[in-house]
């Protein structure tokens, strides 16, 4: 009776496009958008992801996202490092400075100073040059999906940077950050020459506990401290993620796609499924005059939903998968990130879909009154 | 199954049956206690106007339709006994319908089509397929397995629907109109069929039953008997003009269309023989 069920399903070409197609337009948006959305979130905590070193992030109490500090005082580094449990703390620097780029225009860039000694928080992947030469004075690490941003400088080429000189010394390979600026390494003390903030010039201080000393004793340790707070890589993340979902308005705004996803899903396998089912009515009285029950006609009709929810799940997870795959080319700026759980999450969509697209028929087939045959 | 008859005497039997469509006002009595016995081996024909209940009668006889009050058993089974799945599963076996409309599923072949009855009963599709195209090959259709029914003339859709209904070896064939949308030389082919098929018997051997409801007068000779209703009620014995109608065999060229109509195998040619 299944293979019945298919042949009915597939020999009404029309109806049966038009699930696919619909439950696969739904699922495009709901994978795509979403993977959209995780794709910017993902990107709003790249800086987070390009640090694996700290167990702990301190920084000013008031912080709201990784994007937004308030410098520390210099003095604050030497009050975390004599916080028992604290194996080394080195100060980080994270700030916009403006690029001067070839023909006058400019770019804002993230500026990520690091220990000149220790290189804590090094990005993650030297591509060409040496991390080494970031030693020279005003020397600087130019990301290399970033360089298109900048014109194209080669190693040893020189640009403005805030004003002052600053000599390119090699490329890397990191995480831009959420409004995707172009990224520039550089050592602390050269970090704060291009980009001079007066008395107070620490904007975190990257913290490392030392071996079998609990993180949680060390960072209540820190956040006993006055005006600081330590925050562990986890806590900034959901800080940094919380802030855009509240602030910016994409949660809601993908969240609507979403939606309008869903119920497109909905409402088109809901009546197309529907009509299909009025129209196979007849067929499905015939076969429960001749002896098929109620539920094998109700397997029937779920194996025909289930069997277009797949396959629009297919065609919808597929055309996002393109568009994933050609946002991932080299200096797109198109952020799209697709993990195993938005493909659950769109097929748990795409299930709900067709069971509630499904069950008007059900309940339609089970009150079929095999009579109907006979007019 | 609770409630057994004797094998011996009626295959069905229909004791004073009603039936109303509609509540209050709307009412519309179809049925207002029926009675009727048919053996076995017999081919009876329900006939009377449009509305005058035949449908519904053979709708209760056949178990797709509840009866309000009244008794009907076929052959030892009385419906109202079963649950209805039980009931589902008896009309399974016992019962092959032929529809005015045909009611082939348009998506399947032919010969899926006339299988369906055996994969419903549980048949694997080889043993199914198999028995489909002798059926098939029966009714002379055995070129056109792999066609579509929208392929097919009305009366070879009509001998497809013959093909279904009798493949599962049914007790009880219940032909609704079968020549309704026919010309009437493939309207006596299909009749040869049924007529054919109220000669043999079911799986288990007993005489099959054939009921056939029709406004169709050419075809009443083909009837062992015939009982004419007329607003909801059996008439005590048909009509003059239904006596009259019955006694007339009408004769076709040999080499008709599809089923070769003009081949005298049926009723026709027994009462040729004997008038």
């Amino acid at each position: 009776m299944i293979r019945i069920a298919l042949r009915m399903l597939l020999g009404d070409r029309a109806k049966y496009l038009s699930l696919v197609l619909g439950l696969g337009f739904a699922v495009l948006l709901i994978t795509q958008q979403g993977s959209i959305f995780l794709g910017l979130m993902l990107r709003a905590t790249g800086p987070l992801q390009n640090i694996s070193q700290p167990d702990l992030w301190v920084t000013d109490p008031n912080i709201q996202w990784i994007s937004e500090t308030r410098a520390l005082e210099d003095a604050d580094l030497n009050r975390v490092r004599s916080v028992p449990g604290v194996a080394w703390a080195e100060p980080f620097f994270s700030l916009r400075a403006t690029a001067e780029l070839p023909g006058g225009k400019f770019r804002s860039v993230a500026l990520t100073g690091i220990s000149r000694s220790t290189m804590v928080g090094r990005p993650p992947l030297i591509t060409a040059g040496r991390l080494e030469d970031l030693k020279v004075a005003d020397a600087v690490l130019v990301e290399e999906s970033s360089l298109p941003k900048l014109g194209n400088p080669k190693i040893g080429d020189t640009l403005k940077l805030n004003d002052r000189r600053a000599i390119i010394v090699g490329y890397c390979r990191a995480k831009a950050g959420f409004d995707s600026p172009a990224v520039m390494y550089t050592t602390y003390e050269n970090a704060i020459n291009f980009v001079p903030l007066g008395r107070n010039t620490l904007t975190y201080i990257l913290v490392g506990v030392k071996d079998g000393v609990d993180v949680r004793r060390v960072q209540a340790a820190i956040n006993a401290l006055p005006d600081l707070a330590a925050l562990t890589p986890d806590e900034m993340r959901m800080k940094t993620v919380s802030f855009i979902m509240r602030e910016t308005g994409i949660g809601i705004n993908f969240g609507i796609t979403v939606l309008l996803g869903l119920i497109v899903g909905l409402v088109v396998s809901a009546t197309v499924f529907y009509q299909f089912t009025l129209d196979n009515l007849r067929n499905f009285a015939v076969l429960k005059a001749m002896g098929a029950r109620k539920r094998t006609l109700l397997a029937m009709i779920l194996v025909q939903a289930l069997v277009v929810g797949v396959i629009g799940f297919g065609v919808g997870v597929g055309a996002a998968g393109a568009f994933s795959i050609v946002s991932q080319r080299p200096g797109s700026e198109l952020a799209t990130y697709f993990p195993w759980q938005l493909l659950i999450g769109s097929f748990i969509a795409v299930l709900l879909c067709i069971s509630s697209g499904s069950l008007l028929s059900l309940i339609r087939v089970l009150r079929l009154e095999p009579a109907i045959v006979f007019k | 199954m609770s409630s057994s008859e004797a094998s011996a005497g009626p295959a069905i039997r229909v004791r004073d049956v009603t039936k109303t469509f509609g509540q209050g006002a709307a009412a519309v009595p179809a049925l207002r206690g029926v009675s009727l016995e048919i053996d076995p081996g017999q081919l009876v024909m329900l006939v009377g106007p449009s509305g005058c209940g035949k449908t519904t009668l053979v709708s209760i006889i056949s178990g797709v339709l509840d009866a309000d009050s009244g008794e009907v058993s076929v052959f030892g089974t009385r419906w109202s006994d079963l649950t209805p799945d039980e009931r589902t599963a008896r009309r399974g076996e016992v019962v092959g319908f032929v529809f005015q409309q045909f009611n082939l599923i348009p998506t399947l072949t032919i010969e899926e089509n006339v299988a369906v009855p055996l994969i419903i009963r549980g048949e694997s599709r080889a043993v199914a397929a198999r028995r489909a195209r002798e059926v098939l090959a029966s009714v002379g259709l055995d070129g056109r397995a792999s066609a579509r029914p929208a392929q097919l003339s009305g009366g070879m859709q009509q001998r497809v629907a013959i093909a279904r209904a009798l493949v599962g070896d049914p007790a009880l064939l219940v032909c609704d109109e079968p020549t309704a949308n026919l010309d009437a030389r493939t309207g006596q082919s299909a009749m040869d069929l049924i007529h054919a098929a109220s000669r043999g018997r079911d799986a288990r051997g007993r005489p099959r039953c054939v009921i056939v409801v029709t406004h169709d007068a050419r075809i009443f000779h083909y009837a062992d008997r015939i009982e004419e209703m007329e607003d909801g009620r059996l008439k005590a014995e048909p009509s003059h003009f239904v006596q009259e109608e019955r006694k007339w065999v009408p004769h076709y060229e040999n080499g008709g269309d599809e089923g070769g109509a003009g081949a005298r195998t049926g009723a026709a040619a027994e009462k040729e023989q004997a008038g």
